[in-house]
């Protein structure tokens, strides 16, 4: 069924009616009878912030180029189009057919972020799609996740068929020619999810039970089937080079987030910051060639026309090959009248040359991530980062006519105390100091933006056991910054709304009887969670009361290294053992360097080679 | 330099983006052709191309026209024919011609505009005449200016032309309209003109309205 006869008379009445109308270049239109499935590839949150996405574009590529399958997007629907789909009684649809999404094969939603999962029960109830999956029929389709947040399913588990845990780009197109083999075959929804429950990667939440204890933590992960795996191993691509890389990128007519050509450069990284998800999951680091890269940035901007490439990675500069590429892509950049963007560039000399040169006479600011405002709480977080590094870095942006300096932090980290808040206004003042020394008293303007957010524990960190600040902690931590910024001239100052961090954190470690809350939450009506706009706190408060469930439990409650967590089951293949010793390390405010000097055994290279481990030894 | 000029339509669901995305979709259309624009000077160099008069999102155009600058000469046909495969479903490139290198820019040169503006029947009703709504010396508006204040605005002596037609169950209105940077009359502040005349509430969304053709002053011709 097209849906279109029926959108079109909305499109005149919503706003930016350019995120629902699809064509865009690139988008790929098929029929959807030649193929043997149909995927809908769902971000829950806006077309903009979507379609800035590169996951999303690698996969769709993936998929589209195999004859047997059809991918097509779907986003979250503004609330003023929600409104009036409702009140039209027009389901969720793909954007490039405008079919709706109930008689796709698959709707696969990408979990980027714990606040948007209400958005996921939104849409798949905007979709006529029974939001349980015990509750779907033979005929619905298959409702299944992948993303970073796969890495702890739980909240989500009563909600989902089928999660895809690690690299997606091979994953998720065998799940779909397996697809299409059982189709043909007419056996049963549970059948075929028996038949995958053992490809690496794949976790099938319903046959699985956990049990929990009297005082409320889990016993055990019961397995409601022999067949099923005891752990759950992340898919991994062994080698990047050889993974399907997109050279044809879907182009928005409408402006997003962002609006250029990206190649991803490497997976991975070797730093190890004991708070950070990334650095754990995505681990080892695989590089992409050089010559690869140059050749899908070129492919990349002539099938686009795009005026801007940037590179993506966990730390740019970690690239083995980095002046090198840097120098020629600028070079290449130049000659098409196209502008280089590097995020997140050690700021060493060379970046500093690379600076002068992609930025000239706009530039824009710079930005430090210290995370922490003292060396003891950094070596904590073994953020390898010094103050020497920062003023250094600064002194020299200062010469060469740098004009606002951002930096971030953390608040909250484990063992923090007033001395590291201290720290982070010192740091500043520092900065507006090396001003005055450099360029006089009215050396023009400068600006300093100091932004905190608040520490939400992760699973799969060394930080998993840790209790997350209360709601009244951070707060009084905004206020403390705040009454001391204040005095500093030239100091912006910006954090997070508290409440929104303690949500993320009862998401990020929940368990399965979340499920219950999320609908609950989402049945009071709360969305876009991400969106301050849209979040509501009292709402979810509400929710948390009606469920019977404590934020408590989940977000400000120290675990034992001995608790069942509810992601043990999940193996990102670094080890339990050596997230207990790096949370150990840490108390001890020890530092372990970047693996790169040599491996500090966190158990992935027993699964696949690692090609940076102590390439610096 | 070498300048150019191109004209096309939009059409179907494509005019559901704005003249900035369309802006942005030539540009990047050019950078795949290989066509070379003229970049300005300064800090900010951007390439030399531009409307000769912005179409509303949600309006079909059926001639706009794009001026533009190339750093070669080329046959203008060879541009279509370049330019034409890169363009999605519902932009058409139906001509392109060189441009006299001296003088304003068409931006500077255009002053009205002939729209055709459809309603259903049902929705206008009988009673609505061309020629008594013609008649009348005022038709006053209201509309907000720059401060954001709402002014009322007699629109009558930016009517250049209006004439009606009635094709099936829809009500035409064939206007031309002052459309230029001295004096710029939105069909918008139009159709609030005929609620107020007809008493009728007429939904913007009920409404269809396409440009059909881009005027020049002293009657210039491209």
């Amino acid at each position: 069924m097209n849906l279109l006869k029926k959108i079109e008379p909305l499109l005149k009445k919503i706003e930016k009616p350019g995120r629902y109308i699809g064509g865009e270049l690139n988008s790929v239109l098929k029929d959807p009878q030649s193929v043997h499935t149909r995927f809908g590839f769902a971000f829950p949150d806006s077309y903009e912030i979507g379609m800035s996405f590169l996951g999303l574009q690698i996969l769709y590529g993936a998929m589209n180029q195999e004859d047997g399958i059809y991918c097509e997007r779907v986003f979250a629907p503004a609330t003023d189009m929600e409104a009036m789909m409702r009140e039209e009684e027009i389901p969720l649809f793909t954007l490039e057919t405008k079919t709706p999404v109930r008689e796709l094969d698959f709707i696969g939603f990408t979990l980027q972020y714990e606040m948007s999962y209400t958005n996921i029960l939104n849409m798949l109830d905007l979709g006529g799609i029974p939001l349980y999956a015990n509750l779907r029929t033979q005929e619905d389709p298959f409702v299944v996740a992948g993303g970073p947040c796969a890495f702890n399913p739980e909240p989500l588990a009563d909600f989902f068929d089928i999660f895809m845990i690690g690299d997606g780009e091979e994953l998720i197109v065998e799940l779909c020619r397996r697809h299409g083999e059982w189709k043909k075959t007419g056996r049963t929804k549970e059948e075929f999810l028996k038949s995958i429950a053992c490809l690496p990667g794949i976790y099938i939440p319903a046959f699985y039970t956990p049990v929990y204890g009297a005082d409320g933590t889990l016993q055990k992960i019961e397995k409601n089937w022999e067949g099923t795996p005891d752990s759950i191993q992340k898919a991994i691509i062994p080698k990047l080079e050889d993974a399907f890389f997109p050279e044809k990128t879907i182009v928005p007519f409408i402006e997003v987030v962002h609006d250029r050509s990206v190649v991803e450069t490497f997976r991975g990284c070797t730093r190890g910051c004991r708070f950070c998800q990334a650095g754990m999951i995505y681990r080892p680091v695989r590089e992409r060639s050089k010559e690869k890269i140059e050749n899908l940035a070129k492919e990349l901007l002539l099938n686009s026309g795009h005026e801007e490439l940037t590179l993506l990675s966990l730390s740019t500069s970690d690239y083995s090959r980095f002046e090198e590429l840097a120098t020629d892509l600028m070079g290449m950049c130049k000659e098409q009248n196209v502008s280089l963007s590097l995020p997140s560039l050690r700021l060493d000399n060379f970046s500093f040359q690379v600076l002068q040169e992609i930025q000239g006479y706009k530039k824009s600011g710079l930005t430090f991530a210290p995370e922490a405002g003292s060396q003891r709480l950094r070596n904590v977080i073994n953020k390898n980062i010094t103050e020497a590094d920062i003023f250094g870095s600064v002194e020299k942006a200062l010469e060469l006519g740098w004009n606002s300096i951002k930096l971030y932090f953390m608040i909250g980290l484990p063992t923090e105390t007033k001395e590291d808040l201290d720290g982070i206004v010192d740091i500043a003042k520092k900065i507006m100091d090396l001003n005055y020394q450099i360029r006089g008293r009215k050396g023009g303007r400068f600006n300093v933006t100091v932004s905190v957010s608040n520490f939400v524990p992760k699973p799969h960190t060394p930080f998993q056991w840790f209790p997350q600040n209360s709601a009244s902690e951070f707060m009084e931590k905004h206020y403390y910054l705040k009454d001391r910024l204040k005095g500093v001239r030239g100091v912006t100052f910006h954090y997070h709304h508290a409440e929104t961090s303690i949500i993320e954190a009862v998401l990020a470690r929940g368990d399965r009887r979340l499920s219950a809350l999320l609908q609950e939450a989402w049945s009071l009506g709360c969305r876009f969670d991400g969106w301050s706009e849209h979040f509501r706190y009292p709402l979810w408060e509400k929710a948390f009361d009606n469920t019977g469930l404590s934020m408590d439990f989940y977000a400000a409650r120290t675990r034992s290294y001995g608790e069942i967590l509810p992601w043990d089951h999940i193996d990102s293949a670094v080890t339990k053992e050596f997230l207990i010793r790096e949370n150990e390390e840490a108390l001890k405010e020890a530092l372990t360097p970047d693996c790169r000097l040599g491996c500090t055994a966190c158990g992935v290279n027993q699964r696949v080679l690692c090609e940076m481990e102590g390439v610096h030894a | 330099m070498h300048k150019y000029y191109l004209e096309f339509s939009k059409t179907g669901n494509i005019r559901f983006i704005s003249h900035l995305d369309l802006l942005r979709l030539y540009k990047r259309a050019f950078k795949r052709s290989g066509i070379e624009l003229v970049y300005s000077q300064g800090f900010n160099p951007h390439p030399k191309l531009g409307f000769a008069q912005p179409l509303s999102l949600g309006y079909e155009g059926l001639a706009e026209i794009l001026e533009f600058e190339t750093v070669k000469e080329y046959s203008a046909n060879e541009m279509k024919e370049i330019l034409n495969p890169l363009m999605p479903e519902g932009i058409r490139i139906q001509k392109c011609e060189a441009l006299p290198r001296e003088g304003k820019s068409l931006a500077a040169l255009a002053d009205g505009a002939l729209y055709q503006i459809s309603i259903p029947m049902e929705i206008i009703g009988k009673d609505f005449s061309s020629a008594d709504f013609l008649a009348k010396t005022e038709l006053n508006v209201e509309k907000k200016n720059k401060k954001k204040e709402l002014v009322t605005l007699n629109i009558r002596p930016m009517i250049r032309n209006l004439k009606e037609e009635v094709q099936e169950d829809f009500f035409l209105i064939h206007c031309d309209l002052d459309a230029g940077s001295t004096s710029n009359l939105s069909p918008e502040l139009l159709l609030q003109a005929i609620r107020n005349f007809t008493g009728r509430p007429i939904p913007g969304e009920e409404v269809n309205i396409i440009r059909e053709k881009i005027y020049y002053v002293n009657k210039y011709q491209i």
